[in-house]
């Protein structure tokens, strides 16, 4: 079976002139995800470079004590047959695909 | 096939009502009957007070309460605490954080050993941070009653591969949500689950 790919915006301001504002990671990179304070939920991701450590995270801000809520949403996601590209969050067109997420951070352990 | 996800929550969350005298609160945490882990810290806790009287909630600021060992105690309302009456209700509730709750891809998994003890059993996964060699493995450990038999340890070990090659169609797998008591773990009378994140 195809991979399916993710993805994540994140812009400051203006043109896309810092490190990862935007993100595409495939399903199969996807490690795992985990409660990091009341309201965001840390996906992990393996390092492009397959560098051994941090791996590359997107950390999703979304309504209180619902964590559980954006581990099933986002692995509907990740399953999903319908497109092999999943917009998850994209800030730069106010798209956000699970319930309660409002804002995502992408983290990259990697220089493109 | 698709990708199933298995899912694990600690126990985090004590009430109490108080009655009179110092406004301390014992923990019953490290695996005692209301949180899994050890609360070291104040600020790993969110403590609410009910007001009855007024029927209001008042969430205590980090500089309006303290710990010590596993004692909570709220200040006075002149030091950023509340002033409680009788009957109040107070609250503590573990902050989520690394390690509170956490879904770990099923083809990440390692295996499940008991942890030379009568009394644990570790399920492992390739790290979902890391991928250093000798970087150590993400783990849940499971802690229940003293078995001589296997009879725990061996119904984790089925409910994991049961787990495992479930749903073909990908899925959050509850494996154990402690304070929701449900799960494929529960009811095999585990009294503690921690959840190791490298």
């Amino acid at each position: 079976m195809a991979n399916n790919y993710l993805y994540f915006s994140n812009p400051n301001s203006g043109a896309p002139d810092s490190a990862a504002e935007l993100g595409l990671y495939s399903t199969s990179m996807f490690s795992g995800a985990f409660a990091a304070s009341a309201t965001t939920t840390t996906l992990n991701f393996q390092a492009r470079d397959n560098a051994t450590a941090p791996v590359d995270t997107v950390v999703l801000t979304h309504t209180a004590d619902t964590h559980k809520v954006v581990m099933d949403e986002l692995t509907r996601i990740i399953n999903a047959t319908n497109n092999p590209f999943q917009v998850v969050a994209d800030v730069e067109n106010s798209i956000f695909n699970i319930t309660g997420v409002t804002a995502c951070e992408i983290t990259t352990a990697d220089t493109p | 096939m698709k990708t199933n996800f298995l899912y694990f929550r600690e126990l985090g969350s004590q009430t109490y009502t108080y009655s009179t005298g110092a406004q301390t609160f014992t923990l019953a945490d490290a695996g005692g009957a209301n949180f899994d882990e050890d609360i070291a810290a104040d600020t790993d806790v969110k403590v609410v007070v009910t007001d009855i009287s007024a029927g209001t909630d008042t969430t205590i600021p980090a500089n309006g309460k303290s710990i010590s060992a596993n004692v909570i105690t709220i200040a006075a309302a002149s030091s950023n605490g509340f002033d409680l009456a009788a009957g109040d209700i107070v609250t503590i509730t573990r902050i989520p954080a690394k390690g509170t709750e956490a879904m770990l891809s099923a083809d990440r998994f390692l295996g499940v050993e008991t942890n030379a003890s009568a009394t644990q059993t570790v399920i492992s996964f390739k790290a979902m941070t890391s991928n250093a060699a000798g970087g150590g493995d993400d783990t849940i450990t499971l802690t229940y009653p003293s078995e001589t038999d296997m009879v725990t340890s061996k119904a984790i070990a089925t409910a994991i591969d049961a787990a495992l090659n479930s749903n073909d169609n990908g899925s959050v797998i509850n494996m154990f949500d402690r304070p929701n008591s449900s799960g494929l773990l529960s009811g095999l009378g585990i009294t503690r689950l921690e959840i190791g994140l490298v």
